[in-house]
């Protein structure tokens, strides 16, 4: 799903209105946003129970912090930067209870969507394993990019980088893509 | 490969998503056309970017979608959160919180520290709660030319950034703790939490 201008003014008109109390306004945001909020933390987390709870932290954290934001990046941006942030601090906690390496992952938590249709394609459990074993940023930049449909110029901002690092981590991850899928 | 090649493979991923600027656009186009190896490469990453908008995550079905709501409210209600953040309810906490602050403040004017353990302190909350590289990779950024990536106790070490400065640091690090600097601030020391305070307060007041 892409941003849009019209989305964005819908958007800040909700903050808006629950900035001023009205909490419908939240709930709004919330079936406008949840979709999304879910399928980036699938993507970054690779099951549905993680996802969802990480889905469900994310608009508490939105709840929290909404009275503040002053508008000057786009609701969307804000919400991904809370996702890409609390799945940062997961991967920190799990990172120093236990090294798991990635190809532990099982499969039955891979995502169980058909093979790919066309001739040529790459199978898709491989790629899926190859953008797990990206480093983070270059797995959150290709993930934000290509699935979230982000402009580099978004992904700056939600990542808090410039836009040239974004797109140099973009290229990375489809490099390490590359040699990983021995495309 | 031809010399050209290089740069033309950088921009392909561009044209292909169709984020290039026009002219190099045309020119990756004209290159491609008449370079064998660059359009084999072309189609390699064509088809890769295909592949990874296939791969889809499964829904998990109207139920679900139907529950998310909900479910989060509940939370919410749990949690015990203030229902709406300019409410009355939190304006008073806020005030409360400040006045409790400014209180701690003032009792600490005699300890006072320097400048620079100010903000040595603003700079360690800050990388107690994010990774090396990404802190030092957003430092970089917010303050180029500093040569600063990481809080340098050292003497001979570079000069310190400026409160705006951090405070822009710990905005683009930390998005969610925005607002909530008090309760966040509450893991540090009493001690560390007024120097930090200081750091950040000294150009909001």
């Amino acid at each position: 799903m892409t941003s849009s201008p019209d989305r964005n003014e819908r958007d800040l008109a909700l903050v808006r209105r629950f900035q001023a109390g009205d909490e419908r306004a939240f709930d709004l945001l919330v079936e406008e946003h949840r979709r999304e909020v879910y399928r980036l933390a699938y993507r970054l987390l690779g099951n549905h129970a993680d996802a969802d709870d990480l889905a469900q932290e994310a608009f508490l954290r939105g709840y929290r912090f909404l009275g503040r934001f002053r508008g000057e990046s786009t609701f969307r941006t804000y919400l991904t930067r809370i996702v890409l942030n609390l799945s940062a601090d997961r991967r920190r906690a799990r990172s120093s209870r236990r090294q798991v390496s990635l190809d532990e992952v099982p499969e039955r938590e891979l995502p169980r969507t058909s093979p790919p249709a066309g001739a040529g394609l790459i199978l898709e459990a491989t790629l899926h394993r190859a953008v797990r074993q990206l480093p983070p940023r270059q797995r959150e930049t290709l993930i934000l990019r290509i699935f979230q449909e982000m402009k580099f110029r978004e992904i700056a901002a939600v990542m808090g980088c410039t836009v040239g690092t974004a797109k140099a981590n973009f290229f990375h991850a489809l490099k390490g893509l590359k040699e990983r899928a021995r495309v | 490969m031809k010399p050209d090649c290089e740069a033309i493979r950088s921009l392909l991923p561009l044209v292909l998503l169709g984020e290039a600027e026009p002219l190099d656009a045309a020119r990756v186009g004209d290159h491609i056309s008449a370079c064998f190896g660059c359009r084999e490469e072309s189609g390699r990453l064509s088809r890769l970017l295909g592949s990874l908008g296939m791969a889809g995550v499964p829904d998990p079905g109207a139920g679900y979608w139907e529950s998310f709501l909900p479910r989060l409210r509940n939370r919410i209600a749990m949690q015990g959160l203030a229902p709406g953040p300019g409410s009355r309810r939190q304006a008073w906490a806020v005030a409360a919180g400040v006045s409790v602050l400014l209180l701690g403040a003032a009792a600490a004017m005699a300890l006072q520290p320097s400048a620079e353990n100010r903000q040595l302190m603003a700079l360690d909350y800050l990388a107690a709660r994010t990774d090396p590289e990404t802190l030092s990779r957003t430092l970089d950024e917010i303050l180029p030319g500093s040569d600063l990536s990481l809080p340098d106790r050292s003497a001979d070490g570079p000069a310190l950034p400026r409160p705006a400065e951090i405070q822009k640091a710990l905005d683009t690090l930390l998005p969610e703790d925005d607002g909530d600097l008090c309760s966040a601030a509450n893991d540090l020391s009493p001690e560390a939490r007024r120097w930090l305070l200081k750091a950040l307060m000294l150009d909001r007041v």
